[in-house]
């Protein structure tokens, strides 16, 4: 009963707050604005004719200075699918690529080198079309003495459900974005990571952090404490669950956000994996890493000013530049590894410029590992979210996966979690022992 | 049965010493007042026996625990002098808080916050903000939440503080009815002239010391100090009363007549009764508990803290 009045008097007092209301619109907003993007499947004839255009145009503007290159029009034709009405990516295509000359010259001089142009334009149309199979292209006669006609045959892709087909984005409703495709899977693993590590893990913990650091200082004010001290509950339970109270009203918040995403990008996308309802517990656990420090701040200064400083240098320290540091100077390492397997392989070594073969000294690696392993894994923690989501959305035989995989093995999620949770008791251990010990 | 007892109660704050040696009783059912100029160490006599603040040394019991323990603060209610509530809350919401807390059953907080706050006066505002209240609201507010769990003892450290004439003579009916009930009260006013009509005992404090304790009776009693006025008109044969050995001053329209060791106010008496004059009044003399306190602050230095000296080190 006691923790449920004290649950309730934080919302009370965190719904008093103007920050509050601030941070559920702020939340409010990205729900929509996750919500308002539409993920369109790529038309493979849409691609084909706008690859002809663009080719059309850029000759048009720089084709001049090329000899060879004399104003010309690209398109497509005779456009079909192998296996009518079916979905795009279950289908082979079949279309004839012609490249309009202004005269019968040119188009001459262009057969000339035609097999030379068709391996040229069979790599780029590979790049363009990555993710149709067996992409092949094929010298056709001309129907026009002033044209050069190819044949391109693609077999049906080897995708084989819809998330996985290129798809491009349109904002809020109406804005599409053509350039940027990719399967709606990534997509969604580029939304949820990006809301968790930076929406999630930087501006709500701010926000959350702000609104929260008042509740400990407020407690502890002269007259108010007196208040509390008196009822029948000790000193170290009533410090524990009023940051309980702060840490289980961030929670709710967060349901709400990560819930409140994971449903709009499910209705959009028909992903609806679970991985990403797991921040919710990231989230909250780093939070109670920051309320721990704060309350720690709160309790010896009662200054709600002091607090938010001081959360705030700890995530600069802990979460930035250690964090963000040994995330980049650990790779380094694993180069060096991954550089002398190859060695012993007798691979070809690649540029000494561009990758040292040790970028530093042991010694920068021993007090790496030393300091890592003694401060909180704030970053590692954002690694794990970065994980569940990926196996959550990208299918295990794509490069995506294997490559993240690869990089994920290092991480020893056990000890980012109890160094993490240590920390958060000793630094509630010593807020209660100078809270109970502290004259009022 | 004692309520309330300290022992030799000794309270620093680092070298100041803000209590020294506090012995005193509080009984069961009296309103006992604790009097002394600011800084006397009063606060802290009333927080040490919440167990806000810790003692340095001696004892400090509290309805037979020791100050301070979880179980007697479900038995105390307390209104701090310098109270803020959390502005939030509405005043049910906050006595509805407060009730949680001490673990008070939903249903009876629901049926106490009406009543309690009516009894303050407080009803017809009890779902307003407190950030709306006036001073006066908020120290009726500060009773009510000090009376709501119907404890033993309770703890009003300047209860009528802010409160207009009216609200602090409900303030004092409120006390009275708590005594009736069998309610011990703890009282720390400055407004002496409450202290002397409700307190059945009272202490000054000085300078973290009890210089004077007592029933208030007691307290304000002058011994061989008798006033006495005759009827209109008539002369008071002053010579003659000296001459018998009296110590006679003039009190307005009446005289004091001081009285020696084992002397007696008869021989005056009689000796006014063969003049045939009439006597109209004899009482007492008694002195206010203003006239009390003054007298023994200004016995000594104002009230401040007392700073503890150290031998001074001398150089090795």
């Amino acid at each position: 009963m006691k923790f449920l009045a004290i649950l309730k008097d934080s919302l009370r007092e965190a719904l008093d707050t103007k920050v509050f209301y601030v941070m559920v619109a702020f939340s409010l907003l990205i729900i929509v604005l996750v919500g308002s993007i539409g993920y369109h499947p790529v038309s493979v004839e849409e691609e084909a004719h706008r690859f002809a255009d663009q080719a059309t145009w850029f000759l048009t503007h720089f084709g001049e200075q090329h000899k060879m290159s004399a104003p010309q029009r690209w398109d497509i034709k005779d456009f079909e699918q192998t296996q009518p009405g079916a979905a795009p990516w279950q289908t082979g295509y079949r279309f004839a690529l012609t490249i309009e000359f202004p005269d019968e010259e040119q188009a001459k001089q262009a057969r000339k080198i035609q097999k030379l142009m068709r391996d040229g334009l069979q790599q780029q149309l590979r790049l363009q079309f990555y993710y149709l199979k067996n992409l092949k292209i094929a010298d056709v006669e001309p129907q026009d003495a002033k044209e050069v006609r190819f044949l391109v045959t693609t077999e049906a892709s080897e995708v084989s459900r819809m998330q996985d087909w290129p798809h491009y984005p349109v904002f809020l409703f109406s804005l599409p974005l053509r350039f940027w495709r990719m399967p709606v899977g990534s997509f969604v693993q580029f939304w949820e990571s990006w809301l968790v590590n930076f929406f999630g893990a930087a501006i709500a913990l701010l926000i959350s952090t702000i609104i929260t650091a008042f509740f400990i200082p407020n407690m502890l004010r002269k007259g108010t404490v007196d208040l509390l001290l008196v009822k029948p509950i000790s000193r170290s339970v009533l410090l524990l669950y009023k940051y309980i109270g702060g840490l289980t009203f961030i929670f709710l918040n967060t349901v709400v956000v990560v819930v409140g995403i994971w449903l709009v990008l499910g209705l959009r996308t028909h992903m609806w994996g679970t991985g990403f309802l797991l921040s919710i517990f990231v989230l909250t656990f780093q939070f109670a890493l920051y309320y721990a420090v704060s309350t720690l701040f709160a309790v010896f200064s009662r200054s709600p000013i002091v607090a938010i400083l001081m959360t705030c240098l700890f995530w600069f320290v802990f979460a930035f530049v250690i964090g963000y540091g040994y995330h980049w100077v650990n790779p380094s390492r694993k180069w060096r590894d991954v550089r002398e397997a190859q060695i012993e392989e007798g691979q070809e070594m690649p540029s000494e410029k561009i990758m040292p073969e040790k970028p530093f000294p042991d010694v920068v690696y021993t007090t790496a590992d030393i300091i890592h392993f003694v401060t909180p894994h704030l970053k590692d923690l954002d690694t794990l979210t970065d994980k569940w989501v990926l196996e959550d959305v990208i299918s295990p035989d794509s490069p995506q996966r294997k490559a993240a995989e690869k990089a994920y093995a290092g991480f020893r999620w056990t000890e980012a979690v109890s160094v993490t949770s240590l920390y958060i008791v000793i630094l509630l251990a010593v807020s209660c022992w100078w809270f109970a010990r502290k004259d009022y | 049965m004692l309520i309330i007892r300290t022992d030799n109660l000794t309270k620093h704050y680092g070298r100041i010493e803000a209590l020294r040696g506090v012995s005193l009783t509080v009984e069961h059912g009296q309103i006992f007042g604790l009097l002394g100029q600011n800084g006397a160490g009063k606060t802290t006599l009333i927080k040490i026996l919440l167990g806000i603040t810790r003692w340095t040394d001696g004892t400090a019991k509290l309805l037979d625990e020791p100050a301070g323990s979880v179980r007697v603060r479900r038995r105390i209610g307390y209104l701090p002098e310098d109270h803020r509530f959390p502005d939030y809350h509405t005043g049910a919401s906050l006595l509805d808080f407060y009730g949680a807390l001490l673990e008070m059953p939903r249903a009876e907080r629901r049926k106490r916050i009406p009543e309690v706050l009516e009894l303050v006066g407080l009803k017809g505002r009890m779902h307003y903000k407190i950030r709306t209240y006036s001073k006066g609201m908020k120290q009726r507010l500060g009773i009510a939440q000090a009376i709501f769990h119907n404890p033993e003892v309770i703890f009003l450290d300047e209860p009528t503080d802010g409160v207009d004439p009216v609200g602090r003579r409900e303030i004092r009916i409120i006390m009275q009815q708590l005594k009736d009930e069998g309610k011990t009260i703890f009282l720390n006013s400055h407004l002496l002239g409450e202290v002397e009509q409700i307190c059945d005992r009272v202490a000054i404090l000085q300078k973290g010391e009890v210089v004077r304790e007592g029933t208030v009776a007691d307290l304000t009693h002058l011994q061989n100090h008798v006033l006495l006025g005759l009827a209109s008109g008539q002369t008071f044969p002053r010579e003659e009363v000296q001459k018998l050995g009296y110590v006679i001053s003039s009190s307005g329209e009446m005289w004091e007549i001081g009285l020696r060791d084992g002397q007696s106010i008869d021989p005056v008496i009689d000796l006014l009764r063969s003049r045939g004059l009439s006597i109209r009044h004899l009482v007492e003399k008694r002195q206010t508990l203003e006239d009390l306190f003054v007298q023994t602050v200004e016995a000594s230095e104002p009230g401040v803290d007392r700073i503890i000296r150290h031998p001074r080190r001398r150089p090795l």
